[in-house]
């Protein structure tokens, strides 16, 4: 299952950066990884995995390119969950939404039951838009849009040239605009 | 310009990527044509509805679990790296699955033809017996309030007993504890521990033994004020001027949390304890980096009980180091304190004053612990 680990004891400065990426790129890692696999258990799981092959890396992987290196890991996880499961996925999907959205309200300030459903709506109708871009789109949408990825870090984590990136994010953004136009009008 | 390449050009522009001759180009078609210019509007208004989904966030145990695999020595992950996976693996897989399947599948049955399981009657019993006790405890805690007792375990709701006794004059000014006080208070005494704990660092670095002993302590108090500040900013009471002093926060709660794990050595002090406390200067002046939400009111003062109680309850420790709970009795007399605050628990109104106030030399307060004795420890 694992491959066995070579013991190695990060340097102090490499142990402060890592504690910052685990730190500022946890919560982000895990959103990515749950809009690839609609499963927030599992992406928390493929978040720790990612930090542990970091850590596990430490030695090899730049401070600089940890957050790419990352992304990528975590995305190579979730291609092979999602490899490994299927057809199965979109019903747990389903049912995972159905049962997150209630404790997590997209605007804090409406307080005001309507408000709260309509903006738990909108919430869902823009992740439903987000799940019917295709793969590739989706991809670099989830990394630059959603995660705030530079096109070069997106680039190296989806494995394609910087200008692959912007074209398949422009795609995207196209065909975001277009599904959640009833949104954008309101 | 044509508009397909300005709208290709429009997206590069939304995240900044275009020369500013080309963004001045772009911009001056959209300013003349009527489609394109509603294209960038939308693509603006959509990157808005982008930034406004909820974050999620992984779970509190999340870093716990993380650092018990790697002290394990658990390995990477295999599909990391994309490695295939061997034909053996795959057979283990499918005998793993059909195993599992085996064992649902028995499990069922034997739920089904098991008639008489006892956890059903047991867990009536216990939740009969629980609410007994909590019936009891209710009961007897309106008479019989424990003096010198810590912060309570669990802050009750209002409305709940309240004191026979009016309150002593000394407590007349006195503001409901809330978790805004809590915040400043953790914030206050973080930034003197952290000030201490940097200076038997320092001690510690000129080779005298005793001060590692004590950097370790401070170590581990500057982690749990942490915690509750980070527990106080994922509630939404109390938020960071700048988003890196959450950041280092995090950072120096993680390695401090770190130290606690391992021997207690000057290794130790040099590997965790102080990178935590040289990362940042910025924490060295926390109190004044941070801004809280002001306390509820109205309706609203059960959520803010609730979220006291699950504070004391999750972290016990803590709350007594950030308050002196002030004896009833022994403050008639004394003239009123806006310093003192009031809450309500199980045994009804307490008072406690935060202890950095204290340690400021008030000399009030310092009298006031005097006669106090013992009770604020």
């Amino acid at each position: 299952m694992a491959k066995s680990a070579p013991e190695y004891q990060p340097d102090p400065v490499t142990m402060v950066a890592y504690h910052r990426a685990l730190a500022e790129h946890a919560d982000s890692l895990k959103a990515y990884a749950a809009r690839l696999l609609g499963d927030s258990m599992a992406a928390e799981d493929v978040a720790q995995d990612a930090f542990l092959a970091l850590y596990r890396h430490l030695n090899q992987v730049p401070t600089a390119a940890f957050r790419p290196w990352l992304f990528r890991v975590a995305r190579n996880l979730c291609l092979d969950q999602l490899r490994r499961r299927k057809f199965k996925l979109s019903l747990f999907r389903d049912l995972q939404r159905d049962d997150e959205q209630p404790f997590t309200p997209v605007d804090t300030a409406a307080d005001r039951p309507d408000q709260i459903a309509e903006s738990r709506e909108a919430s869902l109708a823009i992740e439903q838009a987000i799940a019917d871009l295709p793969a590739k789109f989706r991809e670099a949408f989830l990394l630059c849009e959603v995660e705030g990825l530079s096109y070069e870090d997106a680039a190296a984590v989806m494995g394609c040239p910087v200008k692959t990136v912007s074209t398949r994010l422009f795609r995207a953004r196209q065909r975001f605009q277009s599904l959640v136009s009833r949104l954008i009008k309101v | 310009m044509n508009c397909t390449t300005c709208r290709f050009e429009l997206s590069q522009c939304l995240d900044g990527r275009l020369p500013s001759g080309r963004r001045t180009l772009v911009l001056e078609h959209v300013d003349s044509c009527a489609a394109c210019g509603r294209f960038w509007g939308d693509l603006q208004r959509a990157q808005q509805l982008v930034l406004r989904l909820p974050k999620q966030r992984v779970g509190p145990a999340f870093q716990e679990q993380l650092w018990e695999r790697i002290r394990a020595g658990e390995g990477t992950p295999e599909a990391v790296f994309h490695e295939p996976v061997p034909l053996w693996t795959k057979a283990r897989y499918a005998l793993s699955g059909a195993a599992a399947a085996a064992v649902l599948l028995a499990g069922v049955l034997w739920l089904r033809h098991d008639e008489r399981r006892p956890s059903g009657d047991g867990a009536v019993v216990a939740a009969a017996e629980g609410s007994a006790e909590g019936g009891a405890a209710a009961g007897g805690g309106a008479t019989a309030r424990p003096t010198g007792s810590p912060l309570p375990q669990g802050v009750a709701v209002a409305g709940g007993q309240v004191a026979s006794l009016p309150p002593p004059a000394m407590f007349a000014a006195a503001q409901r504890l809330t978790a805004d006080a809590v915040a400043v208070e953790a914030a206050r005494q973080f930034e003197q521990r952290y000030d201490t704990a940097r200076q038997r660092l320092r001690q510690a670095d000129l080779g005298q033994d005793a001060a590692v002993g004590g950097v370790l302590d401070e170590a581990n108090e500057l982690h749990q004020l942490a915690e509750v500040l980070l527990d106080l900013r994922d509630c939404d009471r109390l938020s960071f001027r700048d988003a890196e002093v959450g950041a280092d926060l995090r950072v120096a709660a993680n390695l401090l949390g770190q130290s606690r794990l391992q021997k207690r050595s000057l290794d130790t002090v040099r590997a965790f304890v102080a990178p935590a406390l040289q990362q940042s200067e910025r924490l060295g002046h926390l109190a004044r980096l941070i801004r809280v939400r002001p306390s509820f009111d109205g309706a609203e003062v059960r959520a803010e009980q609730e979220l006291l109680r699950r504070l004391s309850t999750q972290r016990p420790d803590v709350l007594p180091k950030l308050f002196y709970v002030l004896s009833h009795d022994a403050a008639f007399g004394v003239p009123p304190r806006s310093d003192a605050l009031w809450f309500e628990d199980d045994c009804g109104t307490g008072f406690v004053a935060p202890r950095s106030r204290v340690a400021e030399g008030n000399v009030q307060f310092q009298w006031f612990r005097v006669q106090i004795g013992g009770t604020g420890r």
